[in-house]
């Protein structure tokens, strides 16, 4: 018969032994190399630290269908049987995305672009100012280390810096502080430069880029009274980005004009001195400098798209709206096109069936029919097997 | 079959779908889906985080999405607590000794859960409703017409399910309803893959797999839904009679397999 062993003090002792390493190491793992198992992400209250819990891919999916669904959402627009004051396609103002993406960040504080998104809705368009900042802190905070914390930087300098605009009709108007935008811009050229080399090429931003945070840095350091410090922040943005009013203002400081404090009251000095009613200002604008003042479109999407370096410049013709309705404008004014749209028999390839009028059926076919007939086919078909069935394998 | 016989048939799946519906009804599991689904559903409100209002879109979304996911939970789990257990309790003995074939114990089964879904869909519908119209303030008419359109699908699945209960075992059933579950919403992207891939015989495959097995896809009310697009009774209509259809034949295909059981 089988004697079971006597337990003894050594084996006890060792025993504890194991249970005491095991427990050290597991406690000296988690101490010693932590930023492998939590991330920047403030834990605050016991949610926060249940959805540690959570796998990270399990977190990550869900926020993405969150996040795709907020798209889909804004994509589609407002519900029409409710008053819902905002417009299909564009996040300004809705409100159906914004507890998806709040839920998406609970379960995903790394991605910087909800975050901007979420906090430039809330300060701009949803009279929630201080909550938007407070996200954007949040942000910040779970993101130190991040190649994108420029983003969260410079969407704070933003709402600090433009609120006015979007808020002067609202219940709380906000206005502007561009001190205190500054500051973020600072941190935002900061935060750009330290991670340059992290950032990738191709994410290349229209808004949050180095260039625009210095024009933006010198149009603010001018709105403070910093003039000269304005015009050293305007000496690094790059000529590309020099346009318009305020490129005309550096313009003559730089030459040394007297120019008033702002380009806003050079522009309306301008304008007076032109109905001849006052003295000519002390300073003299350059043959078509009012051709500065406006930017076209389909330069700047070039611009944009060659910096890009994604496509030739005939995809960049292709792609750009402005070439594409001149180009349906003059195709729809040639005779010899339009013989050619009516003896086209459907042999172009880039047509899809619901654009081409060729493929649309012009015929008297119920339109019921055409629309289900699978269906229609297959439940005609599983009713006869059915009844086949029922008839012959059926015991009587 | 005469017309007595006919009604006598039909008198008694009645009474079997009846009792399934009060068996479900008692089940603690159900009561504890029900229990779930309700606070769920009426906690749309609480996700407004910044207090901006009730959303619409979001709240009929994710309530739509949550009635269906619980409803397919209860035709998982009742579909098979409704032949295999009566089979391994030989309690089955009991019901075919009175019922005239087993097609007629199959049809009272299928109308037992049928009779059970309807319950829960109309219990979560009218609450997903009445929270919309007493939040919102407006009629969501595409609600009712959309748990029409679920009811459907689930009265789809729980037909395949029953059929697969009546030839084999419980994990079987199970995982051959989620894979057909899964493919019937994709059959018409498996068949323009395998016709993009330019192989014939994969094509006639996908081709065969389409008319055999249930296209789950037909019933998608999320688009409608979300989009607002008016529900129309012609396919309304075309969608009921196809449902009819294919659940008839896999019915009658459950029936003929437990027929040919040896019990």
């Amino acid at each position: 018969m089988h004697k079971p062993r006597k337990l003894t003090t050594f084996g006890i002792l060792l025993r504890l032994l194991l249970l005491i390493t095991a427990v050290s190491a597991q406690f000296s793992i988690k101490a010693r190399y932590w930023d492998q198992y939590y991330p920047e992400t403030v834990i605050v209250d016991y949610s926060d630290l249940l959805l540690q819990s959570v796998p990270d891919q399990v977190k990550g999916m869900s926020a993405g269908l969150m996040r795709l669904t907020a798209d889909e959402y804004m994509h589609i627009g407002p519900y029409k049987k409710a008053r819902q004051n905002f417009i299909a396609g564009s996040y300004a103002g809705n409100t159906e995305i914004m507890t998806l993406l709040r839920l998406a960040l609970y379960l995903e504080p790394t991605h910087i672009d909800t975050y901007t998104i979420m906090s430039q809705n809330l300060a701009m368009y949803l009279d929630r100012f201080e909550e938007g900042i407070r996200l954007l802190q949040q942000g910040i905070l779970a993101n130190k280390q991040a190649p994108e914390l420029h983003k969260l930087y410079a969407a704070g300098a933003y709402c600090h810096g433009f609120a006015e605009s979007y808020t002067y009709s609202s219940s709380q108007p906000i206005k502007n502080n561009r001190e205190v935008a500054l500051n973020y811009l600072e941190a935002a050229i900061k935060s750009y430069e330290a991670q340059a080399m992290y950032l990738a090429s191709d994410s290349y931003d229209v808004f949050a880029n180095i260039d625009n945070y210095r024009l933006l840095k010198s149009r603010f350091l001018l709105d403070v009274g910093k003039r000269e410090e304005a015009l050293a922040a305007w000496r690094l943005v790059p000529a590309q980005n020099r346009s318009g009013l305020l490129a005309t203002y550096f313009s003559l400081l730089e030459q040394g004009v007297d120019v008033p404090a702002t380009p806003e009251q050079m522009f309306d000095e301008i304008l007076k001195s032109s109905t001849k009613t006052e003295k000519e200002p002390p300073y003299q604008l350059p043959d078509g400098w009012y051709q500065t003042l406006f930017v076209e479109p389909a330069d700047t999407f070039k611009a944009v798209a060659n910096i890009l370096d994604r496509s030739s410049a005939a995809q960049v013709d292709e792609l750009n709206p402005f070439a594409t309705s001149k180009a349906g404008i003059s195709d729809q004014s040639t005779d010899e096109q339009h013989k050619h749209e009516e003896d086209d028999t459907c042999g172009h390839t880039n047509h899809s069936e619901h654009d081409c009028p060729h493929h649309h059926n012009t015929g008297n076919e119920w339109p019921i029919f055409k629309e289900a007939r699978a269906a229609i086919l297959q439940a005609a078909l599983m009713f006869v097997c059915g009844l086949g069935i029922r008839r012959f394998f059926t015991r009587r | 079959m005469t017309f007595g016989g006919f009604k006598s048939s039909c008198l008694i799946s009645g009474s079997i779908a009846y009792y399934s519906f009060l068996e479900a009804l008692r089940n603690r599991l159900f009561l504890g889906m029900i229990l779930l689904a309700i606070p769920l559903s009426s906690a749309a409100w609480l996700l407004d985080t910044y207090q901006l209002g009730f959303q619409v879109r979001l709240v009929t979304d994710a309530g739509l999405t949550l009635i269906s996911l619980i409803g397919l939970l209860v035709v998982l789990f009742f579909s098979l607590d409704q032949i295999i257990p009566d089979i391994e309790k030989r309690t089955i003995y009991f019901v075919i000794t009175r019922a005239p074939s087993r097609h007629v114990y199959m049809a009272g089964r299928f109308g037992g859960i049928a009779l059970t879904l309807l319950f829960l869909d109309l219990l979560l519908g009218s609450l997903l409703f009445a929270i919309l119209r007493m939040q919102a303030g407006v009629w969501l008419l595409e609600i009712p017409v959309a748990m029409f359109m679920v009811f459907l699908k689930q009265l789809l699945l729980v037909s395949v399910v029953m059929m697969l209960a009546a030839c084999s075992t419980k994990i079987i059933t199970v995982s051959l309803s989620v894979l057909f579950y899964v493919i019937g919403h994709g059959l018409d992207i498996f068949r323009m893959l395998a016709e993009r891939k330019g192989n014939l015989l994969l094509t006639w495959l996908s081709d065969i797999f389409i008319f055999i097995l249930p296209d789950f896809s037909l019933y998608e009310t999320r688009v409608m839904v979300m989009h607002e697009i008016p529900a129309r009774g012609s396919a309304l209509l075309l969608l009921g009679l196809y449902t009819m259809a294919a659940v008839f034949f896999y019915l009658s295909l459950g029936g003929a397999a437990l027929d040919r059981r040896d019990l």
